[in-house]
């Protein structure tokens, strides 16, 4: 699992201090406090309260595919950041950066996510 | 290239690359209508989704401070994001230093050190999490206001003050008739008894108690017991703008009051301003812990 993951990830991971503000009610203790970023297809938006999910699949270098669970903000947080519940459908081609729990599970906590066009979402601050 | 299509191509060329191009698939929303940079930007919107500014910030004077009347549309200013407070209240986060200066008696550091939050100084891996509005319980009082305190419309009557919050679409009422608190509590409230006097034209002072004991004072977990009694000051500044300052007193859990916000300021937003819905979903929280909380090994965290 560990190489399965580790060979899911498209760029080196960054270290980065930053954490992200969010209206959720826990925090980043999950996630390594580093940026992963991943390249896939989204499977499926759940727009849900009180956090939404992108979920991703991602091809690893042996060719299994990665189901990569990705949280994101609050709809009532996302909205002003110009995310809908119809922002994202099953087959879009996406690059995700996320604080990620790359050592055992793909799941992850969204920072920006960029549309096959280059079009940047940011998920909170900029 | 024959002459005449030189011109075209090269418009052609410049609509295809330019960034205002890209922005024009994104979503159509009003951060994709005003991104011509590539990316989304923050524009505040209401329910609606229609962009919001605080009548102060949208270059409007505020009058006088209008006499026993906190009525209106309010949010965190400057910005409305203000109010998440996720690593607890803005005059007493839960970082080290602050927390230093909790009055804590010895239960109250017992029971806050068995609260696991998802911040502050006790955070801990989403597994670990023993946050009662994880499994969204009603987040109580006065965690209302010291955990995504967002819009909260104040209606008033001749006999109560009501506060409308967006943060799980809960509402308040302050008895203004003249009652006194209950003196005994048959039945402790998510939200407490709350009664409020004006203690001069601009400022009304809530006391709250019979609090159920289940529920966090804030979101890194600080405790409270069935002793706990809450002090609201809401001081209308001017027409657009109320102070808010909340004390805590519980001598079960601390040796003296504590203030986790002191004169925290709240803007008035446009009359039309729609609330949004901030729901907290059992099922669709039931869906976190599928998805993530439960896949996640405690022994993989920090």
């Amino acid at each position: 699992m560990r190489n399965t993951l580790r060979s899911s990830v498209l760029v080196a991971v960054v270290l980065s201090a930053l954490s992200i503000p969010l209206s959720a009610h826990h925090g980043n203790a999950s996630y390594d406090n580093k940026d992963v970023t991943i390249k896939g297809t989204v499977t499926a938006w759940i727009w849900a309260n009180p956090h939404t999910f992108l979920k991703v699949d991602v091809k690893d270098d042996n060719g299994n595919i990665v189901h990569w669970v990705c949280e994101n903000n609050a709809p009532s947080t996302l909205v002003n950041f110009g995310f809908t519940a119809k922002t994202f459908k099953a087959g879009d081609e996406v690059t995700v950066v996320m604080s990620a729990t790359s050592k055992t599970a793909p799941v992850g906590r969204i920072s920006r996510i960029i549309l096959a066009n280059g079009y940047v979402m940011h998920a909170s601050v900029q | 290239m024959p002459q005449r299509l030189v011109g075209p191509t090269i418009v052609l060329a410049a609509l295809t690359f330019s960034p205002l191009a890209r922005a024009q698939t994104a979503p159509p929303t009003p951060q994709a209508d005003a991104a011509a940079s590539g990316q989304n930007e923050n524009i505040h919107v209401d329910g609606w989704n229609r962009p919001q500014t605080p009548l102060e910030a949208s270059g409007r004077k505020p009058g006088p401070a209008p006499v026993r009347d906190l009525s209106g549309l309010w949010e965190p200013v400057p910005r409305y994001r203000d109010g998440v407070f996720a690593s607890g209240p803005r005059d007493m986060p839960s970082d080290p230093a602050h927390e230093a200066m909790m009055p804590y008696t010895a239960l109250g550091k017992e029971t806050m050190d068995s609260h696991k939050a998802g911040f502050g100084v006790n955070m801990a891996p989403i597994s670990q999490i023993n946050d009662p509005f994880d499994t969204c319980d009603p987040i109580g009082f006065p965690r209302i206001n010291l955990f995504n305190l967002r819009a909260v419309q104040i209606v008033q009557t001749p006999r109560q003050v009501l506060l409308l919050y967006q943060n799980t679409r809960t509402w308040r009422n302050i008895w203004t008739d003249g009652r006194e608190l209950p003196t005994v509590i048959t039945e402790p409230r998510w939200f407490g008894y709350s009664v409020g006097k004006w203690v001069d034209p601009t400022t009304l002072v809530v006391t709250t108690i019979g609090l159920d004991e289940s529920t966090w004072i804030d979101n890194t977990g600080r405790p409270h017991s069935d002793q706990l009694s809450v002090e609201e000051i809401y001081h209308r500044v001017d027409e657009f703008n109320i102070d808010l300052t909340v004390t805590i007193t519980d001598p079960k859990m601390y040796t003296k009051p504590w203030v986790p916000l002191n004169k925290f300021r709240l803007g008035m937003n446009s009359p039309d301003f729609d609330i949004r819905e901030m729901i907290c979903s059992v099922s669709q929280q039931l869906l976190f812990n599928e998805l993530m909380k439960d896949v996640v090994p405690a022994s993989s965290n920090k």
